[in-house]
């Protein structure tokens, strides 16, 4: 335990500090913005993305299980039925 | 419905547009220099603020929603209030984030990488901002500890406006009386007023556009949740 403890305490002193400071800190600190606007377009994206791929799943899901229901049906049109069914 | 895509696609333009001039003039234009502590970092205005503009806007729309499914009790308005909240704590943790890292190299300059304190000095507003996305996730709590859909929506909702109210009182007024090292609170004037012109011409335009961008994420999730539900019923009908 106390072996794990000094391990982390030594980890913890070395490397990440300077780097830290090496990056960050360069340039009168312009990294940091570039870090900060990473972390906004990152998140933002990704949710964006995500949910993006979702919803175009779920709309062919909706549209083939329309079509299940009505197997004359073209898919999209059912979506519109059932829509309409809904309301 | 044609009037519907005409909004969005301005929308989805504006925020497009707006983002984009706020990374290119925010990354490039020349401001003046402010301190050393700052350095560049003040650029980070553009992109760290706009966060709690989008969370605020969305939160607020959250509970607009939620006092519409209180009134009028259909499932559409429940499911838009539980999307813009899921996009409150999305906002609100990228301006935590952001704040974190900003903090590093200005409040925690003279502190080690390794501190905790370096990253998060507990400063009131950094606080009250942590307290406010914790209110939110409390929602999200709420909403899953009950399995009946009307119930679920009531007392989700009726939160929904205590959150809302939190708001105000914790972004505002609790900084204010507290101090603290971020600007507009205790005796420390606004930043508003402390930013010189040059800052207005990227900063404005770039709140707008992370606010156009918050609407378009939450169209987006409102189709998904509502797409969702259609498929739920489909199969439940069958």
């Amino acid at each position: 335990m106390n072996s794990i403890s000094n391990l982390l305490t030594a980890l913890m002193q070395a490397g990440p500090a300077t780097e830290d400071r090496r990056f960050l800190f360069a340039d009168e600190k312009i990294n940091t913005v570039i870090v900060v606007l990473m972390v906004v377009l990152v998140g933002i994206g990704a949710y964006l993305i995500l949910t993006g791929r979702k919803v175009r799943k779920m709309e062919k899901e909706l549209a083939e299980m329309g079509s299940q229901s009505t197997p004359s049906g073209s898919g999209i049109h059912d979506v519109e039925a059932i829509e309409v069914k809904k309301r | 419905m044609k009037t519907k895509e005409i909004l969005r696609t301005v929308n989805m333009v504006l925020a497009i547009g707006l983002i984009g001039y706020a990374v290119v003039f925010g990354l490039t234009k020349t401001l003046p220099y402010q301190n050393a502590n700052l350095g560049q970092t003040s650029r980070n205005v553009f992109f760290h603020v706009p966060m709690w503009f989008a969370m605020m806007v969305m939160g607020y729309t959250s509970v607009v929603y939620s006092v519409l499914y209180l009134r009028k009790a259909k499932p559409h308005f429940d499911l838009l209030a539980r999307e813009a909240a899921k996009l409150t704590v999305l906002f609100g943790v990228l301006g935590l984030v952001t704040g974190a890292v900003w903090s590093r190299v200005t409040w925690g300059e003279a502190l080690p990488a390794t501190d905790p304190a370096a990253w998060w000095p507990w400063d009131p507003k950094q606080t009250s901002a942590l307290i406010c996305v914790l209110i939110y996730l409390g929602y999200f709590l709420l909403r899953s500890s009950f399995e009946e859909e009307t119930q679920r929506a009531k007392i989700a909702g009726v939160f929904n406006i205590f959150a809302a109210a939190s708001i105000y009182p914790l972004f505002y007024v609790i900084p204010k009386v507290l101090g603290g090292l971020h600007p507009n609170t205790g005796d420390q004037g606004s930043a508003l007023v402390d930013m010189s012109s040059e800052f207005y011409s990227v900063f404005w335009p770039s709140v707008i556009g992370f606010i156009c961008m918050s609407i378009w994420l939450l169209d987006l999730s409102g189709r998904r949740a509502r797409l969702e539900h259609q498929i739920n019923q489909l199969q439940y009908d069958e």
